[in-house]
């Protein structure tokens, strides 16, 4: 009897995945920028979780709910996503280097009032997310577009509180400069072949 | 007095309201009087604004099929299969190249080297007694000179050696034999 209970309040492992799975591609394509790798990085963190999933039931000594569980599944989404920082350059984790389109156009003073992105500024933000560095993106991106709570983003990174204020903080402030197109630092990199030695 | 700097740390703290209240009261000052800061607050909170709309991305039916069917076990990512086939590839290569050395090379590892059969009486002559390897010539000459000695007397071994008289005569012997046959 208290078994059957203790069964039916561990969420289904399929609606737990339904739930997430577009939260984290989301997540995973801010940080890999090569589609292919993402899915499987996608495929791969899935994998991890559903023996997570699996293990967990199977022990009973430690339940689960459901926010506990989503927290978890980032937790690996975020680990493979860097386990991936040693790949070489296919998976391109880092900053995105390359040459942002129209990297002068302010794109801030177009959207804030808008009820809803249009597709051209959706792929403008995202490419210009893409520019912080790696550790500074993973905060906005969990806290400012998947709407986690400070404690969750926290949590799933593995990082101090003040730490992680501070990646958000700085994250921010420099995707201002980014969105208004007073992006000298990342724009005015260019490839190695064109630099003149 | 507060700096830009400091201010600048502390404005996501500001807008989402995590700061004490005599923090707050010290960036809300310097915001009224600060324009950059200003501009940077406002620029921050249309930022906010800005992401919160941002949406989440699509994933096609297929993909998501393969997201079930990888959690519940049924699919490995391409990459862990490739990882798979590396690993085996990887200690079959190891091995292969552990077991070359071993073949070709038994100096390198003496104590594996006892494990792999020789091919020839010679080779494992030489693994067990190894100070004997190349002394064929003197090795064939203490031979037949012990065949040569049985033939007068009893064993070498139980008589502890010849004696200089014997071996000398032993010789003598051999030599005249030998004369006689180029004579014949």
């Amino acid at each position: 009897m208290a078994q059957s209970a203790k069964t039916e309040s561990v969420p289904e492992l399929r609606e737990l995945v339904k739930e997430n799975d577009r939260r984290v591609f989301s997540f995973i394509s801010y940080l890999v920028f090569d589609p292919e790798a993402a899915e499987v990085a996608v495929l791969n963190s899935f994998s991890e979780f559903g023996k997570f999933y699996r293990r967990s039931v199977a022990s009973r000594r430690t339940q689960y709910d459901s926010d506990q569980l989503r927290i978890r599944l980032f937790q690996l989404v975020w680990k493979e996503a860097k386990s991936l920082s040693g790949a070489p350059v296919p998976l391109s984790l880092g900053r995105d280097t390359r040459l942002l389109n129209e990297a002068t156009t302010d794109v801030l003073a177009k959207s804030p009032d808008a009820e809803a992105l249009d597709e051209r500024t959706v792929e403008r933000i995202t490419d210009r997310v893409r520019t912080l560095d790696f550790d500074f993106r993973a905060p906005l991106v969990l806290r400012d577009i998947l709407k986690f709570s400070d404690e969750e983003a926290t949590r799933i990174l593995g990082i101090r509180w003040g730490v992680y204020r501070h990646r958000l903080n700085r994250a921010r402030l420099d995707l201002v400069d980014c969105l208004r197109g007073r992006v000298s630092s990342v724009s005015s990199l260019r490839p190695a072949s064109e630099l003149s030695l | 007095m507060t700096s830009c700097f400091f201010c600048q740390n502390l404005l996501s703290d500001y807008i989402e309201k995590l700061l004490p209240k005599g923090r707050v009261t010290e960036i809300k000052s310097h915001i009224e009087e600060c324009v950059k800061c200003r501009k940077n607050h406002d620029e921050l909170v249309a930022v906010d604004k800005l992401l919160t709309k941002m949406p989440l991305k699509n994933v096609s039916h297929d993909f998501a099929l393969r997201v079930v069917e990888a959690s519940e076990g049924n699919e490995r990512g391409r990459w862990a299969s490739w990882k798979g086939v590396a690993i085996g590839a990887s200690f079959l290569f190891v091995l292969l190249m552990g077991g070359a050395i071993v073949s070709f090379s038994p100096d390198t590892f003496p104590w594996l080297a006892r494990f792999v059969p020789f091919a020839t009486e010679e080779e494992s002559f030489v693994r067990y007694y190894p100070l004997y390897h190349q002394a064929e010539g003197i090795l064939d000459a203490q031979a037949s000179m012990i065949e040569m000695r049985d033939a007068f007397s009893g064993s070498l071994w139980e008589e502890g050696g010849l004696s200089p008289e014997e071996f000398e005569r032993v010789f003598q012997l051999k030599a005249a034999k030998e004369e006689e046959e180029i004579v014949k």
